[in-house]
């Protein structure tokens, strides 16, 4: 079997290479060992060749269909928001789960200008 | 009949004892408590037990009852929720080291519609992480023994509330069923497990794994039990725009009807059609299982169903759809652990001198907070969403799950409800299938059609099968059209009225694993 290139033509009855494993990683951000990527090459690759059997069906791909609910639009009145509302959130409880805050502040990495790993 | 004796029975019997004033919640609340510091340390149902917090709203309970003002019939019940709903106060993990120590800041719509009634939570059961298995082995702490078989998973993802009561441990639990997460333990531990119509309880505060597959559902005694939970959970809710405004029944009322037809030997479901999809018998379902569901069947025909054979063509192909949409719906659901806002986070662990960088901080923390199964399905969704391979993957899923629909829509013209067994066997070994992911998967086959149609199902106890010295339950699953629980509720009464397998228990034993 050919390593897997990124293209649709090629896709078919091939599985996930451990290089295609290491960059689902990356774009997933999360950092795998090689025995990790070793062994979800060869479990995913199951899976693939297993979900690929839906290529022999022929559907139509209908444009505009709804979801499972068949509900569409669906928009909250432009109210403000109750005050029992259990979506109300005190800046207290939603600052609590940061890892790094203090006073009224949260502290996050910079997005620029910090050391980026490849 | 004394405290443990009711806390072995349904939960309308323990509903009775309260309102006769026979018990108290204390006394209830207690005697569960009880039970699981007996049982716990050996099937690791309950991860979190929250006996103080219980006792208190157990007391309030006993008040509001003595004064007059009882909240519902559910005011002073003691029951537990699956580890994945925000309790504000109270920890909720899924069952996954990222969320570990993390305290909701906010309330689930359905913990605080039960909240409402005068429930008491009792504590969080076991599940797979974030709901992702069938059996219960992938969660963080650990396995759920099957109190059937302390050797065999109980199933999953749903494998500790089914457990809890199996064991008797509760009244009624609080699940997910994302792929048969209700159902397949269900059927797995001998109780009675509901997975509604995708928008009947609100997914508000149930922490997300496949937003457009996960439902909440009661798992509990009989089939009544969970209609009268279902009526007290379900509803449009404001918050999950995904939420159905159909309305909310009494169902437990209209089966009582049913009930009492059965019992004087009527025919209670006469008019009733029956259908069984071919796809879902024969070959890849044990015959033995097979034979104890067709005997369930026979039971409804007995009962005056008329049966129908038909053929659901599309029902095989479900599976490879559900885990194309799953793990692509999964992957961006979990983006939102990143070791920045909440849970597990190298930042937490760092030294005061050393800083992560931003990558580092989502790369190193999913790397050490995730498990193996999240990790897997996170990837192959990021595989058949990216570009390239969407069109292949994602968008034939859904073109798939848009015929599944239809299937079932024309069949349900047909016939009011499908029959047909919940799994392909039964509970199998713990650590037999861990190495084989996509053996796993294979385990959800006839249960993930019904998520991929969005349409209700229940699992109902029908019988167990002798496997060494063990004896091991078998559910018969009950599926209608949309928002058509009454027809199961129906059918599930009449079944229930005239079996008891649903009223059996399992041995279960304190000593030590062996």
């Amino acid at each position: 079997m050919s390593n897997l290139k990124n293209s649709p033509a090629d896709h078919v009855a091939e599985g996930l290479s451990k290089s295609e494993v290491e960059h689902l990683g990356h774009l997933a951000r999360m950092s795998l060992t090689e025995e990790e990527i070793a062994r979800y090459s060869s479990q995913l690759t199951n899976v693939v060749e297993y979900v690929d059997q839906l290529q022999e069906l022929d559907l139509p791909i209908q444009a505009g269909a709804r979801g499972v609910t068949g509900l569409s639009n669906v928009v909250k009145a432009d109210l403000p928001r109750e005050k029992e509302s259990l979506a109300n959130l005190e800046f207290a409880d939603a600052q609590a789960g940061f890892p790094l805050s203090s006073g009224r502040l949260i502290e996050v990495r910079a997005v620029l200008g910090g050391e980026v790993e490849g | 009949m004394n405290t443990l004796e009711l806390t072995s029975q349904d939960l309308q019997s323990q509903i009775q004892a309260l309102q006769t004033g026979q018990i108290t919640s204390v006394e209830l609340t207690k005697a569960y408590l009880d039970q699981i510091k007996k049982l716990n340390p050996r099937y690791n149902i309950f991860v979190r037990v929250e006996e103080e917090f219980a006792l208190q709203n157990a007391q309030a309970s006993d008040q509001r009852r003595k004064s007059g003002q009882t909240l519902s019939q559910l005011d002073g019940i003691p029951y537990n929720l699956k580890d994945v709903y925000a309790t504000k106060g109270l920890p909720t993990s899924a069952c996954s080291h990222i969320l570990e120590g993390w305290i909701p800041p906010y309330d689930a719509t359905v913990y605080h519609k039960l909240n409402q009634t005068g429930a008491v939570l009792l504590g969080k059961t076991n599940t797979d992480e974030f709901t992702m298995g069938v059996s219960t082995e992938s969660s963080y702490y650990g396995v759920t023994k099957n109190p059937w078989d302390p050797t065999r998973v109980p199933g999953g993802s749903s494998g500790g509330p089914a457990a809890s009561i199996a064991a008797r441990l509760s009244a009624f639990s609080i699940a997910t069923d994302t792929g048969g997460s209700i159902r397949q333990p269900a059927a797995f531990c001998n109780v009675t497990g509901l997975r509604p119509t995708y928008g009947r309880v609100s997914r508000f505060g149930e922490l997300a794994m496949a937003s457009s597959l996960d439902q909440t559902g009661p798992i509990a005694v009989s089939a009544m039990d969970t209609a009268l939970i279902l009526s007290q959970i379900a509803g449009l809710d404001e918050l999950d725009a995904t939420s159905s405004p159909s309305q909310v029944e009494n169902w437990a009322e209209s089966m009582q009807a049913v009930v009492k037809q059965a019992k004087a030997g009527d025919k209670s479901l006469k008019g009733v059609k029956v259908g069984l999809a071919k796809e879902y018998f024969g070959e890849g379902v044990d015959p033995r299982a097979e034979k104890l569901v067709r005997a369930a069947i026979e039971t409804l025909k007995s009962q005056g169903a008329e049966l129908v054979e038909l053929s659901l063509p599309l029902i095989p192909k479900a599976l490879a759809a559900y885990y194309i949409i799953c793990p692509a719906e999964v992957s961006s659901n979990m983006a939102r652990y990143d070791g920045v806002r909440y849970g597990y986070s190298v930042e937490r662990q760092a030294a005061a001198n050393q800083k992560h960088s931003l990558y580092d901080i989502y790369a190193k923390s999913r790397e050490q907070g995730f498990g193996a199964e999240v990790k897997r399905r996170i990837m192959l969704g990021t595989h058949v969403l990216s570009a390239g391979y969407f069109d292949a993957y994602y968008k034939k899923a859904e073109a798939l799950r848009q015929a599944v629909s239809a299937q079932f829509s024309e069949a349900f013209q047909q016939v009011d409800v499908l029959a047909a067994p919940v799994s392909p066997a039964f509970a199998f070994v713990i650590g037999s299938k861990i190495d084989d992911p996509l053996a796993m998967y294979m385990e959800d086959i006839l249960t993930v059609p019904l998520n991929i149609g969005g349409i209700p199902g229940i699992s109902l106890p029908c019988g167990t099968i002798q496997e060494s010295n063990s004896h091991l339950p078998v559910g018969l699953q009950i599926m209608a059209d949309k928002f058509r629980e009454d027809r199961i509720f129906k059918v599930s009464a009449a079944f229930q009225t005239v079996t008891d397998w649903h009223l059996q228990q399992p041995n279960l034993s304190l000593t030590k694993d062996e």
